[in-house]
């Protein structure tokens, strides 16, 4: 903590109950950084939600003849001006944020819970079961993704999967999730590794806990960090990696759009004049994981009694 | 609590951890941590259980709280066998020996409040206490003498101290019988250990528990033990009440171990240093107190160890590995008396007992402590004048494992 002139907890009357969470939101907000970080995610999540909000114009009109427009600032037909096949830049980048959002959250939720669950497994039983979890984190890690990825699309060919909110992202969260969950593994078993013989374990078993309560209250708790910082990095890690999948065309289907398609187009008219298409979406990439990092280490503050002094 | 008989025994009690080796991981060896124990507790009683690292003193006491399991023998907590209880009948056997921590800094978890963390024990049994689970925290937290308004703190805002009552807190919440102490004021600093020993026979007082207290330090096993049982080697070497096995050692491991206690007193560390040739002429000492030994017979030398700085008996080299421990005798090959004895050849007299040094080459000890297990029997006390305490009842609680244990004669150490 840098903010030496807050009152220690020792200086709160006696009696007060402290909760946890309580203590986090008060931590939080003596931090501007992450009053900033949370605006940032706010309008995001407001954006993905209303997109109209934002633009009148539909990410699907592409008049050819206006292809890269240069940006016009506010006020003027594009704003953001037009990307290659002439369509405009903020409305797409609008539009975008949903499934970009969307599927980098579910990728690394659904990726968290089967990392965080084998690897405790694995670190707590050792054993057979240790043999297994270790040995499938490395068969998957020496998968080339994108040859995954073609199998995947090759098992999905021809299959319609619908043009509902989920239904867009399914494809490429389900290859980003097959082969993304196992550097969680590997960090919460280690991490187990190490927690689960502290003495306050011993304790808890020696008072008759059981593996589930030992698991979830002692060890999880305690093993979880070096996890969470991993966290903002792997959001923009996922939505750059769904642009190479839509490369391949297992990526967000069209004709909805995502920040990684957009970046993927954008990057080939950099030196051709039109960076701007480029420009936007990485921003708002950028904003997204700076402002995930600063919330994700106020976070890991604030919920460390030891931190919090 | 209206039952006679020992609150806990052991009988036999082994433990054994595989070493495996090679592709399959078969098991080649064992680790033979603690190799046929057995001990008892009376009620309102404390046994301090001493030895040096690596003797077996901590896994015995996770068998007993429940940690491990044995690999043979008998736990029995009030006259019940434990191992052979079901697993519910195991959880409420449980609830009778608990554990104090080594380490007040790794024993509490640094994510839960004190009242989540002494709170759990009724947790974790599903009891609701007459008042509610605050009212029985904050009567606990009083009993050890912490202040019931800190509840809501986390470990890291108390002191070593204050988190060792908390630990103690914890372990007294179920209102076990049996407190299993592991070394519980190693870690403290020496003010705050008289704090947390006070404490801990204030609630043996109240409470009527029955203390297990592990430690290498044995000026406060004496303080707070009536009856001491001293490890070597996975096995025990010596027990007896405190008295006996303080000022009537018969043991030379016991021996050793006692007299490598520091003496607080500066005259005997001057007298030591200043004159180097105190190794020949400490029988002379009049304090007494440094390690002694004592000559017995004409082959014994005037109790000259290695160390001639302090007077103190010094072992020579590590413990022997628990993996393959040394035939006979488990001590036999660090023993300083067994060179000394009829057996051997008469040169060893004269550079001291631990000729077993790397120059000296091959160390000649009697046969018999070669090839046979010494059991662990009562022997006279030899007329020990340290004891003025002891009856003929407690000289035959005294036991020792060692062949040549009547040869030797008491010396005196004081706390």
């Amino acid at each position: 903590m840098n903010d030496a002139a807050t009152p220690t907890p020792t200086g709160r009357p006696a009696g007060t109950p402290s909760h946890p969470l309580g203590d986090a939101w008060r931590t939080l907000r003596r931090r501007p950084d992450t009053i900033i970080a949370t605006v940032v995610l706010l309008v995001f999540a407001v954006m993905a939600a209303f997109p109209r909000l934002f633009t009148t114009t539909s990410p699907r009109t592409c008049p050819i003849r206006e292809a890269r427009t240069d940006p016009q600032g506010w006020g003027g037909e594009h704003p953001l001006g037009t990307d290659s096949l002439g369509c405009d830049v903020l409305a797409t980048m609008v539009h975008g944020v949903r499934p970009s959002l969307l599927l980098a959250l579910v990728v690394v939720g659904v990726s968290l819970a089967i990392g965080v669950t084998l690897g405790l497994l694995a670190g707590y039983y050792l054993g057979w079961v240790d043999y297994l979890v270790s040995r499938t984190v490395e068969v998957f890690l020496v998968i080339p993704l994108l040859l995954a990825a073609l199998l995947v699309l090759s098992l999905f060919k021809g299959i319609d999967l619908g043009a509902g909110t989920f239904d867009v992202i399914l494809l490429p969260a389900v290859v980003l999730i097959l082969f993304g969950w196992m550097p969680y593994a590997r960090y919460v078993r280690a991490s187990t590794l190490e927690a689960k013989n502290l003495d306050y374990v011993t304790a808890a078993r020696s008072l008759g806990a059981s593996d589930l309560r030992i698991m979830v209250r002692h060890v999880l708790p305690n093993a979880i960090g070096t996890v969470t910082a991993l966290l903002p990095t792997s959001v923009a890690g996922v939505i750059s990696a769904e642009a190479v999948l839509s490369f391949l065309g297992i990526g967000v289907r069209p004709p909805a759009t995502s920040w990684g398609i957009q970046i993927e187009q954008g990057s080939q008219w950099v030196l051709g004049g039109a960076p701007h298409i480029l420009l936007a979406p990485l921003i708002c990439l950028v904003a997204t994981v700076l402002a995930l990092v600063v919330l994700g280490d106020a976070l890991r503050d604030a919920l460390d009694p030891r931190l919090t002094a | 609590m209206t039952e006679p008989g020992p609150v806990l025994e052991v009988r036999d009690l082994v433990k054994h951890y595989p070493v495996r080796n090679g592709l399959l991981r078969r098991s080649v060896d064992a680790v033979k941590a603690v190799d046929g124990v057995s001990l008892r507790l009376d009620r309102g009683r404390t046994l301090g259980l001493v030895g040096e690292s690596g003797s077996g003193k901590s896994t015995l006491a996770r068998v007993l709280v429940g940690i491990e399991k044995p690999t043979s023998g008998q736990v029995l907590v009030d006259g019940e066998d434990v191992l052979h209880l079901s697993m519910a009948g195991r959880k409420q056997l449980r609830r009778d020996v608990q554990m104090v921590f080594q380490d007040p800094y790794t024993s509490l978890n640094p994510r839960m409040s004190v009242n989540e963390i002494v709170g759990e024990p009724f947790a974790i049994h599903g009891i609701d206490p007459a008042g509610g689970r605050r009212a029985a925290v904050d009567e606990l937290l009083e009993l050890v003498g912490l202040d019931p308004d800190h509840a809501n703190r986390y470990p890291h805002q108390f002191s070593g101290g204050q988190r060792q009552r908390v630990g103690i807190a914890r372990a007294l919440a179920l209102r076990p019988k049996i407190l299993v102490c592991d070394e519980p004021v190693s870690a403290l600093d020496v003010s705050v250990q008289g704090q947390v020993i006070n404490l801990l026979e204030d609630l043996q007082a109240e409470l009527g528990l029955s203390y297990l207290f592990v430690a290498h330090d044995l000026g406060v096993v004496r303080h707070i033990a009536h009856e001491v049982a001293v490890m070597y080697l996975g096995r025990i070497v010596e027990q007896g009440p405190d008295a006996d096995v303080y000022d009537a050692a018969q043991h030379p491991y016991t021996q050793a171990l006692l007299s490598a206690v520091p003496v607080p007193d500066p005259s005997v560390r001057l007298v030591a240093k200043g004159a180097p040739v105190i190794a020949s002429d400490r029988a002379g000492v009049p304090t007494g107190s440094t390690g002694d030994v004592g000559p017995t017979n004409g082959a014994s030398p005037t109790g000259a160890g290695p160390s001639r700085a302090v007077g103190a008996i010094v072992l020579e080299g590590d413990p022997p590995s628990p993996v393959d421990p040394p035939s006979g005798c488990p001590f036999h090959t660090r023993c300083w008396l067994a060179p000394t004895l009829s057996e051997a050849p008469p040169e060893p007299s004269a550079g001291g007992p631990s000729t077993g040094g790397p120059g000296t080459g091959l160390r000649l000890v009697p046969t018999v402590c070669e090839t046979e297990v010494p059991a662990l029997v009562a022997r006279r006390a030899g007329g020990a004048p340290g004891a003025p305490g002891s009856t003929p009842a407690d000289a035959a609680a005294h036991v020792v494992a060692c062949h040549f244990a009547r040869e030797l004669v008491a010396h005196r150490v004081e706390s």
